[in-house]
């Protein structure tokens, strides 16, 4: 499973990037995708989880293809899900297991 | 890499005096949580004895799970090698044991692995049996007495450790001839 929390902050770091690289604030953004500009700062710090159509019209708006504003696969597991040693030859009970014990990391439990 | 048998022993002293461990059965749990770990025993039907997940750049806990589908001295064993780990290692986020029975069947010669789980081994064994308090107890018996059985018996109840880790670590402290 893909950590949305992961997928969404770093997909907000390269609109940023990119938005800066063209020079754009973050209002001249939001009106070429008819977007607010607190929504672009919930977007750019990944606590807002945009649509795909919304992607695509942040493509337009920066000049590039989509593509570059998605994050690569290996980039958006979880800590646990990245491990080479794990992948292999866990059953599934036993990532059960595993996940029952990182969740119970969580800080707000 | 080799092992770094002084450290591990150092280390692991260290941590008795912090914790004002003067004989034994070591407190493994209460010393892991001490170290800022939160210790979780879940039961699985598998050889995985334990794992450790620890992740800063998210905030989390540290915590080690503990297979408690296992012998009870086996968990103590896990909690005390995940420690070695945190203590010793740089891993990944997270980090999966599979029973010490596994382990000795791979190549134990070839990759820096193998090195890490020999020295995470050796802290659980010198942490669970401080070489002190193996010292003191063999000091009045004889050589041929350690191998007796209800002898052997007496230790193992006393560190609340499993036979074979027992015989390991005595064999590594030289009580017994490999």
């Amino acid at each position: 499973m893909v950590n949305l929390k992961r997928l969404y902050t770093i997909i907000g770091q390269l609109i940023r990037k990119t938005r800066e690289e063209r020079g754009l604030t973050q209002a001249e953004l939001a009106a070429a995708v008819s977007l607010t500009r607190a929504s672009i700062t919930n977007i750019e710090s990944g606590k807002q989880k945009l649509l795909l159509h919304t992607l695509y019209d942040i493509a337009i708006a920066l000049s590039v293809e989509p593509s570059a504003l998605l994050p690569k696969l290996a980039d958006t597991r979880g800590p646990w899900e990245s491990e080479s040693t794990l992948s292999s030859n866990l059953s599934e009970s036993e990532r059960e297991w595993l996940h029952s014990i990182v969740s119970a990391s969580k800080r707000d439990d | 890499m080799a092992v770094r048998r002084k450290r591990i022993e150092a280390l692991a002293r260290d941590i008795l005096r912090e914790n004002n461990v003067i004989e034994p059965p070591v407190p493994i749990e209460k010393i892991a949580n001490g170290k800022g770990v939160r210790v979780l025993f879940q039961p699985l039907e598998s050889d995985i004895a334990g794992c450790l997940y620890h992740n800063e750049q998210d905030q989390e806990y540290t915590v080690i799970g503990v297979n408690s589908f296992h012998d009870k001295v086996k968990q103590r064993f896990a909690i005390a090698h995940e420690l070695g780990h945190l203590l010793l290692h740089q891993f990944d986020p997270l980090h999966v044991d599979r029973a010490v029975q596994a382990k000795y069947k791979k190549d134990l010669s070839t990759n820096g692995v193998n090195v890490d789980e020999i020295e995470a081994n050796l802290f659980a064994a010198e942490l669970l049996m401080p070489r002190d308090f193996i010292a003191h107890d063999l000091e009045r018996v004889n050589a041929t007495d350690i191998l007796d059985e209800s002898f052997t018996f007496q230790l193992v109840q006393r560190y609340d450790v499993n036979t074979l880790t027992l015989f390991l670590h005595l064999m590594n402290l030289g009580y017994i001839e490999q």
